[in-house]
């Protein structure tokens, strides 16, 4: 880009800017000679000031010489314009295009799908403008593209754009189309962006490339909010067999609006079997809705819940999304009296953890009567006296397997402490959180969630307020250590009784399993634990709920993630295999990778079935990964052009090839430059009038008065007649 | 033949100066009794002071009141009064000659050597530039002043100044205790030289007073186009922009004026400038009157 005249032949007039060097000379000043007392002061203030004067007159002459310079150089017309090659012409062209191929340039416009538009747009550059430049296109995070001739894409050869997960946002391949271009050596460089401008895309500002040209082609519709579902879950996350729990879907729209959404649940890799319309879900100002829907799971198996939008409005990508839910197997429980137990307390915890006695197949835990056979689950145990060594034994064995052991200790027993032997007191301190404390004094407690967030509480609603309601008057107190962690906390209602806060429900790991410890007793004489309402789910809770592959994070995920599988829960010498989602279903070996299975090839959404084989043909289910477009794909929000591409020189954004073209053909016609010169002219103006007003400080009068006998001036700073 | 045959004085002057009187300001030696104080003791009217008698003083100024009281002989001392002999310095340089300030410093001198001689007081004249041009010594007779008058209008501007020197010759040549008047632009080229000139003046017990004439123009230098200014003493040519210098001029010459001030200040030196576009006989009288 340069300066162009269109009145060139004003420039011939360009050596008048030597007019007022010429002027100076011939209109020398015939200055007057006064003769005068003394010259010494003159002569020294002119010493003083002979530099200054000096530059300053070489300014007041450029400046003047430069004013007349401008005045030609304005009426010559200057005009700025692009160079004649515009994409291409002139030298060699090398062209970077980067086109944004994420699921939300599904989006239809114009009976058209963006990513349409960008592939018609691409393939028009190629057999127009960019015909005879080298070029690289970018689609999505694919791996990085070489410069090729143009001809290498166009025809038959040309690979239609297709949606791809993009994990890496947009900015990253401009930057290394950016890298790449400047490496290159071609005399045009082009970096040409095909995008809907996703806010996600741009996590920051585009690179600026000193010699290249940017355009940037922003495809999304000016009204574009679709309805598009961004969230399916479970609420509990791991929802119980029989347990009430809640189905929340998320929606991103039109603000104000209301969308119908369908909701299918069905056992995972089977057709639906259980649908159920929700209500409308409104949109608020923001155009965010989430509807909620009360589900109770009643078989323990693999489901996919399904929320689907019903309106033809909606983003096709994300008309509907999917969570797959595993609800895992009844498990089964016992309760083990130690000592002589209140046979209430002993009735209270059974019908806690089973209300039907065994009447509802749809209950997460089964309670068998007898002997504890110590393959349960779940063993609540009640000590009303401290456990022989066999059964401490036992226990130890069973969390250390994995099981849930859940202890509710005598208060006083810990008189009985000291009184037990060493090896015993060594396993029991294993257990509960640790040695007993001495007992506190008689004081009445409430009790306070410490942990709201624990598993134990899940699904039990708001706890803010339901420690409140639970009294205990008899406790055994433990002093917390790093193992242990308080779930609920008893403090003394009567600050001035002496007692101290303490911690009512313990949580311990110890091996693979858990042990919580109620440092009181379900029974009358020591509160009303047995009649709180968090008492029945939360001893439900503590049943270990193994999750369905040791990980939740490996059952929804995004595509373009890679899914894994715990190698633990396949059995000894067999193979694992991944089944894709239809239409190609052929089996997939997955190598193993350190302790679990991995497969990265995540591209293609659908469910995944992760199987295992062995060479005497057994095999079976091993679980299940669902890989969906990331949520982020449903929510549009579009950043505006202008903070993508700020107006720069050598930046073009337009919202489509057409208005480029109509850019670029703009910005070759000329345009003259008028406010550069027209600036200068008015501070040379300036600085001509600063120049010429100096000398004029300070007044005076002409020589000739100057020489009379009798001035005329009034008296100057001295006085008239000075005299000591 | 014309009425007054003076060119630098008039009637007029001698009208008006007549009226003045000039009164030393410190003890001189005379050679007649005048009107001014001497630095001998006489018998005239003041007492001043007793000393011992010695033998051969007149018995008439002994006091014989001194003498009932103390049983001692006092001589009584009486202030002796004396008349002023006054020498008129003037400037001769080139320089004088701009603004008219040598014909001013000319009036200046033929009025007050009038002044003085009709006090009955001596008046002598020194005209100086690098040398002495012209000398007179004091005298007050008609015909001193006839001489002295006709002696003004025979100077001529000379060329350089080196008032400074002439003063220490001159401060050397003079009688002790006289007035030393000078009348000069003082455009020097070493004002601290002036200050010891004025300075050895004064340790030769002279009473010396400054007449400093000053045109109004060296000052402001209001010239307000480019000029091309002609040193008179020595005949170099600037050209100038006023306007560029005077800021820096102004300030230079008030640091000079100041140290010439300061100078005369130091010596207990008269200083009175005049400026020449006022009546010599109205500054004169306004000197004078101040004193």
């Amino acid at each position: 880009m340069g300066f162009q005249f269109l009145f060139t032949a004003a420039l011939w007039a360009l050596p008048l800017a030597g007019l007022p060097l010429v002027l100076h000379l011939l209109f020398r000043q015939k200055a007057p000679v006064i003769p005068f007392s003394t010259l010494r002061f003159i002569q020294s203030s002119m010493q003083q000031t002979a530099a200054r004067r000096r530059i300053q007159r070489w300014l007041l002459l450029a400046c003047r010489a430069l004013l007349v310079a401008l005045l030609i150089w304005a009426l010559a017309q200057p005009v700025r314009k692009l160079s004649a090659n515009l994409l291409g012409g002139g030298g060699s062209t090398a062209a970077a295009i980067v086109v944004d191929t994420s699921y939300s340039m599904m989006l239809q416009d114009q009976q058209r799908s963006l990513l349409q538009q960008a592939d018609d747009d691409i393939q028009d550059l190629l057999r127009t403008e960019l015909r005879d430049a080298r070029v690289a296109i970018y689609r999505g995070s694919s791996t990085a593209p070489h410069l090729q001739p143009a001809d290498t894409y166009r025809g038959d050869r040309w690979e239609a754009l297709v949606p791809t997960p993009s994990p890496a946002p947009l900015i990253d391949s401009i930057d290394a189309a950016a890298d790449m271009l400047t490496a290159s050596g071609e005399d045009n460089k082009w970096l040409i962006v095909l995008t809907d401008s996703q806010t996600r895309e741009f996590p920051r500002p585009p690179p600026k490339l000193g010699s290249a040209r940017t355009i940037f082609i922003d495809l999304h519709p000016a009204d574009s909010r679709s309805a598009a579902i961004t969230d399916v879950r479970t609420d509990p996350a791991q929802p119980r067999l029989g347990i009430p729990a809640q189905i929340a879907v998320t929606l991103s729209g039109r603000p104000n609006d209301a969308q119908q959404v369908q909701l299918q649940i069905a056992p995972a890799g089977q057709a639906a079997t259980t649908t159920s319309p929700l209500p409308l879900a409104r949109f608020d100002a923001t155009g965010r809705a989430e509807l909620r829907w009360p589900f109770s799971f009643v078989d323990s198996s693999w489901l996919l819940v399904t929320a689907q939008l019903t309106s033809t409005e909606s983003l096709p990508w994300a008309a509907s999304r999917d969570a797959l839910v595993r609800i895992p197997a009844r498990q089964s429980a016992a309760v083990l009296a130690v000592g002589h137990p209140n046979p209430t307390a002993v009735q209270m915890i059974q019908l806690a953890l089973d209300p039907s006695q065994g009447e509802r197949p749809a209950w997460p835990l089964v309670v068998h009567d007898g002997e504890v056979r110590w393959d349960e689950s779940l063993v609540v145990a009640i000590l009303n006296q401290w456990p022989d060594a066999l059964t401490l034994q036992r226990m130890t064995d069973f969390a250390q397997r994995g099981g849930s052991l859940v202890l509710f200790v005598q208060p006083g027993l810990e008189q009985d402490w000291p009184t037990l032997d060493a090896p015993r007191q060594q396993a029991l301190t294993a257990l509960l959180p640790s040695a007993p404390q001495p007992a506190p004094p008689d004081a009445t407690y409430h009790a306070s969630i410490a942990r709201p967030n624990d598993p134990i509480l899940a699904g039990t609603g708001d706890t803010q307020l339901a420690g409140d309601r639970l009294v205990v008057t008899r406790l055994m107190r433990f002093s917390p250590n790093s193992q242990t962690q308080a779930i609920v906390n008893a403090a003394p209602t009567d600050p001035d009784s002496g007692a101290e806060l303490t911690g009512l429900l313990w949580h311990k790991k110890v091996g693979a399993g858990s042990v919580y410890t109620w440092a009181t007793l379900p029974d009358r004489s020591c509160g009303n634990l047995r009649v709180w309402d968090l008492f029945p789910p939360m001893l439900v809770n503590s049943a270990a709920t193994p999750g369905a592959m040791g990980e939740e994070a490996t059952v929804n995920v995004d595509i373009g993630q890679p899914i894994s599988l715990p190698a633990a829960i396949v059995p000894a010498d067999a193979e694992v295999d991944l089944i894709p989602p239809p239409p190609n279903q052929r089996p997939v070996k997955v190598d193993r990778s350190g302790d679990r299975y991995t497969y990265s090839d995540t591209s293609q959404p659908g469910l995944y079935a992760w199987r295992w084989r062995r060479q005497d043909a057994q095999g079976g289910l091993l679980g299940w990964s669902n890989l969906q477009i990331p949520s982020a794909e449903a929510r549009l929000t579009y950043r505006p052009l202008s903070e993508i591409a700020p107006d720069q020189a050598n930046t073009i954004a337009a919202h489509s090839l057409e208005e480029v073209r109509q850019r670029l053909v703009q910005l070759a016609q000329p345009h003259p430059q008028w406010t550069l010169p027209i600036a200068l002219v008015l501070a040379l103006l300036c600085l001509e009038a600063l120049l010429g007003a100096m000398p004029k400080r300070g007044g005076g009068k002409g020589p000739d008065s100057a020489h009379g006998h009798a001035a005329p001036r009034p008296a100057s700073h001295l006085a008239a007649s000075d005299s000591r | 033949m014309p009425i007054h045959p003076y060119k630098y004085f008039s009637p007029a002057d001698a009208a008006r100066v007549s009226k003045l009187q000039l009164h030393a300001r410190q003890v001189v030696e005379g050679v007649i009794t005048g009107r001014h104080k001497s630095s001998h003791r006489g018998f005239s009217v003041e007492f001043t002071e007793h000393r011992d008698y010695v033998p051969g003083d007149e018995l008439r100024h002994l006091d014989w009141r001194a003498y009932a009281r103390s049983d001692r002989y006092y001589i009584k001392l009486y202030a002796q009064e004396t008349n002023l002999r006054a020498t008129i310095v003037l400037d001769n340089s080139a320089s004088m000659n701009f603004a008219g300030k040598f014909e001013y410093a000319r009036h200046l001198a033929a009025c007050m050597a009038y002044l003085l001689a009709s006090q009955q007081d001596l008046a002598g004249l020194v005209a100086v530039d690098e040398t002495v041009k012209a000398e007179m010594a004091p005298g007050s007779a008609p015909s001193h002043l006839d001489r002295l008058f006709r002696a003004l209008e025979n100077l001529k501007p000379g060329k350089g100044t080196d008032l400074a020197a002439q003063l220490h010759a001159l401060a050397e040549r003079l009688p002790r205790r006289g007035l030393v008047l000078i009348i000069s632009d003082l455009w020097l080229r070493d004002a601290a030289e002036f200050a010891r000139a004025l300075q050895h003046l004064r340790y030769r017990r002279h009473q010396a007073a400054v007449l400093h004439l000053l045109d109004r123009a060296e000052i402001d230098l209001p010239y307000d186009k480019q000029v091309a200014l002609l040193d008179l003493e020595t005949n170099e040519r600037v050209q100038i922009d006023p306007a560029e210098i005077r800021d820096g001029y102004r300030r230079q010459v008030e640091q000079y004026l100041t140290s010439v001030r300061r100078a005369c200040g130091d010596s207990d030196v008269e200083y009175n400038a005049m400026f020449v576009d006022q009546p010599y006989d109205k500054a004169l009288t306004q000197w004078i009157n101040r004193r």
